[in-house]
């Protein structure tokens, strides 16, 4: 038999050929040393490398892991956690399970209602989690109850928004009719305000105006909801986003809640006027009024409409004016009691009369409101900073005219927007605040501060005594922190000293330095742990980014550090440092700098350096006794040096000197500008020994490792981009620093 | 073809539905054990090595949505290292301030001897990552072979042994041996596509 082909071979192995031909060519391969091969080779033997003879050895066992594993399972899975399988069944008959088999397998309990069960389940034909909606036996018996369940579900289905439940499907196919709806994970707007009472006004803006947007969408589709109210508020925990559900179906069992009490038992409270008259006919703006209604429950913690009784608070809707939300809540704006005020109309003809039109007041206020009120800290502080010259009686009187408008305005515009969120280490709420200093001196130890908007945010220089804190932007936003120093501050004074860890996740921190000011600087690590993620930090026309005098771990990753005319990174500790930049981009003075020798450890991954002098070692009167080490890993990254990559401020340092402190390894480093040099004088010296790439990499442990006199990775113009300056930033203060003149 | 490779969504597409809780449940059960051991390695105890399991799975289950699917831009693997990494040093920062029984001093001695707070980190991780989806999915995938099948495999690509001494032990000719070996790899490759088709 000659050799087959490699087709052949491979439908050999995938089992597709004839008995016959089969055995024919496995005999041949067991002769042919060549085809052997071939058959080998086609196979993903080589992905995996030695990685298969590692399954021979013993898997990590442990029961522990087994627990986590089960736990973290059910963690991941929120429903899960507030419905208990245990008690998952209880109570629900027989047949509204009877659907299960139906290519759908139940994974847990939502809800409970009059009309229905929600189930949380498995389908499994798509694999896809869903929310099911069961129609309840005693509604299914009857035809008319039935048709419309169908007929409202159907007309829902139509309506396809992201501020709205997507419905998969209706079926009537078995004995229960039911829907298959988008499940959303996260809580009810219900669950929200239990839990936290009032809300931001910022949020309540967002929540309303996506509620508003999907209600749009539906009456635009001819499709009325007829029970907007909180629990029927769906809050994406993964998106922010607001989804509607439910949309006509409170209405297919009851037409009147006066008259079939069964449905009434905690629904009636965001119901319009005109659906208790049977006489009316409730059109959208209907909807409008339910709105209001929740509305009035995010500012206010509580219902607009409230009585003793059902029937008391029927009444209360028909004819009762709720207290006003400024009483409830003097936080709440004006114009924001206003919209909720309007919508409140007994008369629907005095309504706004669209969903449309509300969703643009409230986004157009939630907009100008932030716009108008400026954080009073901004006008008070930087208007004596501008006009440094002018006299002390012209600053008095600015600070009191200033003060006296605020004062005004404050009756009128009652808030600044709650941008700082506190958040405890268990993830609970503790409040939110319009100053960044307020919500650090309520937030307890271990918690989380979430900035939600981009300012800029003035803040003033402050200690964080928590032994640990994060800071991080809310999702979409993008927050920037301006520190500012008062008059008479003292020298060399820092932004932000933290004593314990501290975590940043997505900020910018800035400081424009005045002239006065010594070499401040923006973060100071004096305790606790360093992470930064995403951030970037910018100081200029002196000072540092960051100095670090902890023991403990400084890990930045995808940061930007721009210090102009200073320092991006200054190690003080005389302990076992270690200092982890990976994916970040320095540009400044010196990016390094280590005053002190020291044993310390370096990493840097995929980091581009431009500086003018990327490490410099040791202030003049050190020391080097040759007990220190430092330990240099550097892989994918960029150096370009102005001066000099490193430099010495030791004279007499020789090769041998140098190879014993420094221990250097790097992999797949780009370097640019002269490589090493001794400051002597005031004067730059070349050493050298250390004149070549060569003579570099000779000293040093480099592999793959280039040097380039091209233009560098990041070209000047492009970290103009990549700095992105706030406007009110003086950027000339970048310009002197670098340039690509400096470049040679 | 491979046709079920090929149209299958891999599970880290999937990962990004926040609803889809098989693909959670199977992300748990391949990945918790890689972050369990990376934690050992890391000198951790059993326990805190089961924090740091329960902590990473629920920032990954928090950033899966921001993690770029595009193999040119950065692997998942590496992706999930950098996230165990981290957690791992704030978990460390966190331990030093609360001494529990090993005793602040040990934990620093074992952690400066551990390969992962070198450049070799990554490397090991690599490694480990690959041999843990591998093991994943050839339990997935035994059942589906019959026993010499599987045997042959076994005993030529784990073991290292040649297929002439394979066809021996098994009374199989050589050609079978090769052919079994060669169908369990290409079952067992795709299986660790449909998890991860960026290693």
């Amino acid at each position: 038999m000659n050799c087959p082909e490699l087709d052949l071979l491979q439908q050999l192995v995938d089992d597709e050929l004839a008995d016959e031909l089969r055995d024919q060519l496995v005999e041949h391969l067991s002769l042919c040393a060549d085809c052997q091969k071939r058959i080998d080779s086609s196979a993903e033997t080589k992905l995996w490398g030695d990685a298969l003879s590692d399954l021979n050895t013993c898997p990590n066992e442990s029961s522990l892991l087994e627990k986590v594993l089960a736990n973290v399972k059910s963690s991941l899975d929120p429903w899960q956690k507030e419905h208990p399988t245990q008690s998952m069944y209880s109570g629900i008959s027989a047949e509204a399970l009877a659907w299960t088999g139906d290519g759908f397998e139940l994974i847990a309990v939502l809800g409970q209602g009059g009309m229905g069960i929600v189930f949380k389940a498995r389908e499994t034909s798509l694999d896809r989690v869903v929310a099911v909606k069961v129609l309840s036996p005693k509604f299914a018996v009857d035809p008319s109850a039935r048709e419309r369940f169908l007929r409202e579900a159907r007309a829902a289905a139509a309506v396809n928004h992201p501020n709205v439940v997507t419905i998969h499907a209706v079926s009537d196919s078995g004995p229960l009719p039911y829907l298959v709806m988008e499940y959303v994970a996260g809580e009810t707007l219900q669950e929200r305000l239990d839990e936290s009472g009032m809300l931001p006004t910022s949020e309540v803006a967002h929540i309303g105006g996506q509620v508003a947007a999907g209600l749009s969408a539906a009456h635009n589709s001819g499709v009325l909801h007829r029970d907007v109210k909180p629990a029927n508020i769906f809050l994406d925990e993964n998106t922010r986003q607001v989804k509607l559900g439910d949309f006509g179906l409170a209405m297919v069992c009851g037409q009147s809640q006066l008259t079939k009490t069964g449905m009434l038992a905690g629904t009636p409270t965001y119901v319009a006027p005109e659906t208790l008259d049977p006489a009316a006919k409730p059109d959208h703006r209907a909807d409008l009024f339910s709105l209001g209604s929740v509305l009035y429950a995010m500012c206010c913690g509580r219902a607009a409409f409230e009585g003793h009784s059902v029937v008391a608070t029927l009444h209360q809707i028909a004819n009762g004016q709720p207290t006003p939300v400024a009483e409830q809540n003097p936080n709440v704006p004006a114009w924001l009691g206003d919209i909720i005020g309007k919508l409140h109309e007994k008369d629907a003809d005095l309504r706004y009369q669209s969903a449309e039109a509300v969703q643009s007041a409230l986004e157009t206020h939630a907009l100008g409101s932030i716009d108008v009120v400026p954080p009073p800290a901004r006008q008070v502080r930087s208007q004596p900073q501008r006009e440094r010259n002018g006299s002390r009686l012209a600053i008095f009187v600015a600070v009191c005219v200033v003060a006296a408008v605020l004062a005004v305005l404050s009756t009128v515009w009652t808030r600044v927007p709650e941008d700082f969120s506190v958040f405890n280490d268990e993830g609970a709420l503790v409040g939110s605040f319009a100053d960044l200093s307020e919500a650090v001196e309520m937030a307890p130890d271990g918690s989380r501060i979430e900035i939600q908007g981009d300012g800029p945010y003035f803040v003033e220089p402050m200690t964080l005594t928590q032994r640990s804190l994060t800071l991080i932007a809310a999702e979409n936003c993008e927050p920037v922190l301006r520190f500012e120093f008062e008059d008479n501050h003292e020298e060399d004074e820092t932004c932000l000293i933290a004593e314990g860890d501290l975590s940043l996740e997505g900020l910018s921190l800035v400081c424009e330095v005045g002239d006065e000011v010594g070499f401040p600087c923006l973060v100071h690590a004096s305790e606790g742990a360093f992470h930064a993620d995403t951030c970037r930090f910018i100081i200029g026309p002196q000072g540092s980014c960051l100095v670090c005098n902890t023991e403990h771990p400084i890990v930045l990753m995808d940061c930007e550090l721009h210090a102009v005319g200073g320092d991006c990174v200054e190690l003080l500790t005389e302990g076992e440092d270690r200092v982890e930049l990976e994916d970040c981009l320095l540009t400044g003075g010196v990016a390094i700098r280590i005053p002190e020798p020291q044993s310390c450890e370096i990493v840097l991954a995929n980091c581009t350096l431009v500086a003018h002098e990327v490490f410099e070692l040791f202030d003049e009167e050190a020391e080097v006794t040759g007990e220190q080490t430092i330990h240099f890993l550097t892989e994918d990254c960029a150096f370009k040096a102005f001066e000099s990559v490193v430099a010495m401020n030791t004279p007499d340092l020789s090769r041998e000197a140098f190879m014993q402190l420094i221990e250097w390894t790097g992999t797949r480093n780009v370097f640019s500008g002269p490589l090493l040099a001794v400051l002597e004088d005031e004067s730059r010296q070349i050493v050298s020994w250390c004149q070549s790439i060569e003579d570099w990499f000779s000293v040093t442990a480099e592999t793959d490792s280039t040097y380039s006199d091209e233009p560098f990775p990041v070209a000047d113009e492009e970290l103009w981009e990549l700095l992105e300056v706030p406007e009110e930033l003086d950027t000339e203060i970048f310009d002197r620093e670098i340039t690509a003149g400096e470049v040679d | 073809m491979t046709r079920a490779a090929a149209t299958r969504v891999s599970l880290l597409v999937r990962l990004r539905d926040s609803q889809d809780s098989a693909a959670w449940s199977q992300f748990t059960d391949i990945y918790g054990p890689l972050v369990f051991s990376f934690g050992r390695r890391y000198g951790m105890q059993e326990a805190d090595a089961a924090d740091l399991v329960q902590e990473v799975m629920g920032q990954v289950a928090r950033s899966i949505a921001k993690f770029e699917y595009n193999p040119q831009l950065g692997k998942f693997r590496s992706w999930l290292y950098k996230i165990a990494k981290r957690a791992a040093g704030r978990q460390y920062s966190k331990r030093q301030r609360q001494p529990q029984g090993t005793g602040d001093t040990a934990i620093v001695d074992t952690l400066d001897q551990i390969p992962d707070a070198s450049v070799d980190g990554e490397k090991i991780w690599k490694r480990q990552y690959r041999t843990q989806l591998l093991t994943w999915a050839a339990e997935q995938i035994h059942d589906q072979f019959q026993p010499h099948t599987w045997q042959a495999f076994w005993r030529t690509a784990v073991e290292g042994q040649s297929p002439q001494a394979v066809a021996e032990q098994l009374s199989l000719n050589v050609g079978s041996v090769y052919v079994a070996k060669n169908r369990v790899m290409k079952r067992l490759a795709a299986k660790v596509r449909e998890i991860d088709d960026t290693l």
